[in-house]
């Protein structure tokens, strides 16, 4: 019920980062083939619609660490199960 | 050789042991105490620690004491007695509406102090977490100060090595609720320039350590440290973002550095009203939804000065198109949320039903947002971060979608 | 006018006084134990600061004659009932005990209880004792009848508020059988006790009543000596502590910003000199 998000293109400094910044219980970073998908936002499957919460109504907010690696990735995949 | 007995009275001040003999069981403060609102029970209320520890002193201290009961204090009820203290949340609701005027916040961090140094000690999960990290990190969490930053500082504003302002987000704005470090530095980079502590010295400001565990011994080196990094960057207004660490601020850090602050403390709302007033500030984006603040309790019920009220709405009315409703208990009374003081790592699920209660007021308003202005609160109103068994959080995460939770700088800085 | 010992064998006379005497020795112990523990505490308040244990007494004496106390300033927001009981106990239990030292000042001192002031005197201290159990009545439905949603129980409360109903209905009954036999001029400027003596004249004759009178009057200074010597011992030891504790509420900064320091002031001097004198070190004494 999460907005899923996925993550790549991270350096191990940026990994380091992150998890220090998703260490509350449900809030868990999950890692798929590579991939990291943060489980984050309002409980809807992010409908894709913008940068990160600034007008996005759902989201809610996303750290700037996260924003950086995510504007980087070319194919940035809003929500769904990754591919 | 024998020990010396505990004395139940020694740091006590006047003003506190009279308090203690104030008490007159009235019981209104058990009808707004949001402990007991979740646990409805009158044994861990603060009429009931209050006649406690006063047993305490008469035991150990009055001639009735030792001729009707034995002259020390059994571990057992310390023990009890510890238990009840820390299930407290520290918000204040009871002192502000006792009918002798008792100051109970006060009250309770001394107390919690004394309790701490006793034969009990805190609670073990925050000497083993928070208390420890301190000693090892400066910091309550288990990272780096190196990293203070790295999570929320955005690459698109920039930080003058010295200036007159100042911003110092504090731990619980680094981990926990990074939104609003990132919306205040937004907001003050808008303004003009400010300044930030080197990360390596932005050293937690003791609210975990003092009121969480009871431990002010870190206090003097902290306050000093402290004041001397945010003089030698030149600051002469300080914002701070936590309610907490202004309230430690205000009412610890000029005693331990011994002589008042050489900068002045404020809230980053108070700051950024005035900077609005100075017209150094303003809000062009429309808003086209009703909002709903939450004052903290830090905010509502400091320990020292006028509690920080209007800034905040002073701010919110500054934006075009703002409808802002009040909670039903809003201002001095104001919910609290069940963060603070430890609540959350000692008692998870006092912890979640006392949020949820503050979520279901703010949901009642009908409003779409709720704005809060602590870490803390975020963070507690915020499901996904709770231990409690699922039936509670579960059943609150349906209502989730109803209600927005915000920051009110991280949703003023979108609007700039 | 007033009389005092009416009826009274001499014998009781004396455990009265032997009564009185343990009662105020007790009761001086008992506050000054608290003051004493008062005083050891630490000097954090402008107010508070370097007072001893004279200070301490003064200070509660006096302050429990401040608006904010005797009219219940912190109650009545929170309910304006309550605040009505706490005045109708306070001030009645306040009126009638000084109205008694009135009593003793007259029988020992100077007669001053005669003619209209007396009747005021009577007037004022029925409708006090009056007061005084429409309060206690209160208190004590609240307690065990109309209950609060949330109450810290403890059996002493109730027993205090027993105690006292007690006293002062043995008081009204003392009153009543005395204005019964006796038929005073004017007894209707002691309406309750009017109204006791009215209801009693028709239960028993005038050597029954003078028996009974012996009995309800010595139940009366027992319980009243009693209650006075249980004060500080009990929760009612908020009766010296609390008007401080609301003198010094935070709230006073309405009317003028406290300044930074004014917690701990003693205690930040001496950080602030072990400071300066850490920074500026005192050169020391060569001897050739």
């Amino acid at each position: 019920m999460l907005c899923k998000v996925h993550l790549e293109g991270f350096t191990p400094a940026e990994k380091e980062i992150l998890d220090m910044t998703f260490f509350h219980p449900y809030d868990k970073l999950e890692a798929h083939d590579g991939k990291l998908i943060m489980n984050y936002g309002s409980g809807r499957l992010c409908p894709g619609t913008n940068d990160f919460g600034e007008n996005c109504k759902n989201c809610r907010y996303v750290p700037f660490v996260v924003r950086k690696i995510l504007r980087r990735q070319e194919n940035f995949v809003f929500g769904g199960k990754p591919v | 050789m024998t020990e010396k007995p505990f004395d139940f009275t020694e740091g006590l001040t006047k003003k506190e042991l009279i308090e203690l003999d104030a008490c007159t069981r009235c019981n209104e403060c058990l009808a707004w105490c949001p402990v007991q609102d979740v646990t409805d029970d009158p044994n861990i209320s603060p009429p009931a620690r209050i006649h406690a520890y006063k047993g305490y002193i008469e035991q150990t201290h009055t001639l009735k004491g030792r001729l009707f009961s034995s002259k020390k204090v059994s571990t057992a009820e310390l023990k009890n007695f510890k238990d009840s203290l820390w299930k407290c949340a520290l918000c204040g609701t009871c002192g502000e509406v006792c009918t002798v005027g008792i100051d109970t916040k006060k009250l309770w961090w001394s107390v919690r102090r004394k309790i701490a140094a006793s034969e009990v000690g805190c609670p073990e999960v925050l000497e083993k977490g928070p208390l420890q990290n301190y000693h090892k990190l400066r910091s309550p969490f288990p990272f780096e100060l190196a990293h203070k930053y790295k999570i929320w500082f955005p690459d698109d504003v920039e930080m003058a090595d010295k200036a007159e302002i100042g911003y110092y987000e504090g731990c619980g704005c680094a981990w926990d609720s990074p939104q609003m470090a990132e919306g205040a530095v937004r907001l003050l980079d808008a303004a003009g320039p400010f300044t930030m502590l080197d990360p390596d010295k932005s050293w937690c400001c003791g609210f975990p350590q003092a009121a969480g565990s009871g431990e002010w011994s870190i206090m003097a080196e902290l306050a000093n440290h402290m004041v001397k990094a945010f003089s030698d960057k030149g600051i002469k207004r300080l914002a701070v973002s936590c309610p907490m660490c202004l309230d430690i601020m205000k009412y610890l850090w000029p005693y331990f550095y011994g002589d008042e602050l050489p900068f002045e403390a404020m809230a980053t709302v108070e700051l950024l009203a005035d900077l609005v007033e100075e017209g150094k500030l303003e809000f062009s984006k429309p808003v086209e939804e009703t909002v709903t603040y939450h004052d903290p309790c830090a905010m509502a019920r400091p320990f020292m000065g006028k509690p920080i009220l209007e800034p905040p709405r002073k701010l919110l009315n500054a934006v075009p198109g703002m409808r802002l409703i009040n909670m039903e208990r809003h201002g001095k009374l104001s919910r609290c949320c069940g963060g603070s003081a430890g609540e959350r790592a000692v008692n998870p699920d006092i912890s979640a039903n006392i949020a949820r209660k503050l979520f279901m007021e703010a949901k009642q308003t009908g409003a779409d947002t709720v704005l809060t202005n602590c870490p803390v609160c975020y963070l507690n109103l915020a499901t996904r971060t709770h231990t409690t068994p699922h039936p509670v959080v579960e059943e609150w995460r349906a209502y989730e979608d109803a209600l927005k939770i915000n920051d009110i700088t991280q949703y003023l800085a979108a609007l700039l | 006018m007033a009389v005092e010992f009416w009826n009274i064998p001499d014998g009781l006379i004396k455990v009265f006084y032997a009564f009185a005497g343990l009662t105020v020795i007790i009761f001086v112990l008992g506050f000054w134990g608290k003051i004493r523990i008062w005083s050891k505490g630490m000097d954090a308040d402008q107010e508070l600061k370097g007072m001893g244990p004279a200070g301490l007494v003064w200070l509660s004496i006096i302050k429990f004659f401040s608006s904010d106390c005797i009219f219940a300033k912190r109650v009545f927001p929170r309910s304006v009932i309550r605040g009505l009981m706490l005045m109708g106990i306070m001030w009645g239990f306040t009126i009638l005990f000084l109205g008694t030292a009135g009593r003793s000042l007259n029988y020992y001192i100077v007669q001053f209880l005669e003619g209209g002031i007396w009747l005021l005197f009577s007037l004022i201290l029925d409708t006090a004792g009056f007061l005084l159990l429409v309060g206690i009545g209160f208190g004590l439905y609240r307690k065990y009848i109309g209950k609060p949603e949330r109450m810290v129980k403890n059996a002493q409360d109730g027993i205090l508020l027993g105690l006292l109903f007690l006293v002062v209905i043995s008081g009204f009954l003392v009153e009543g059988i005395r204005i019964a036999v006796l038929n005073p001029p004017a007894a209707d400027w002691s309406p309750v006790g009017f109204v006791c003596g009215t209801m009693i004249k028709a239960l028993a004759g005038t050597e029954a009543l003078k028996s009974l009178y012996v009995v309800v009057w010595a139940i009366h200074f027992l319980f009243a000596f009693s209650f006075i010597a249980y004060i500080p011992f009990s929760k009612y030891e908020h009766i010296f502590a609390a008007q401080i504790s609301n003198y010094l509420f935070q709230e006073k900064w309405k009317k003028k910003e406290i300044p930074r320091d004014w917690v701990f002031q003693e205690e930040i001097a001496q950080r602030r000199q072990a400071r300066q004198n850490a920074a500026h070190p005192q050169p020391e004494n060569k001897t050739t």
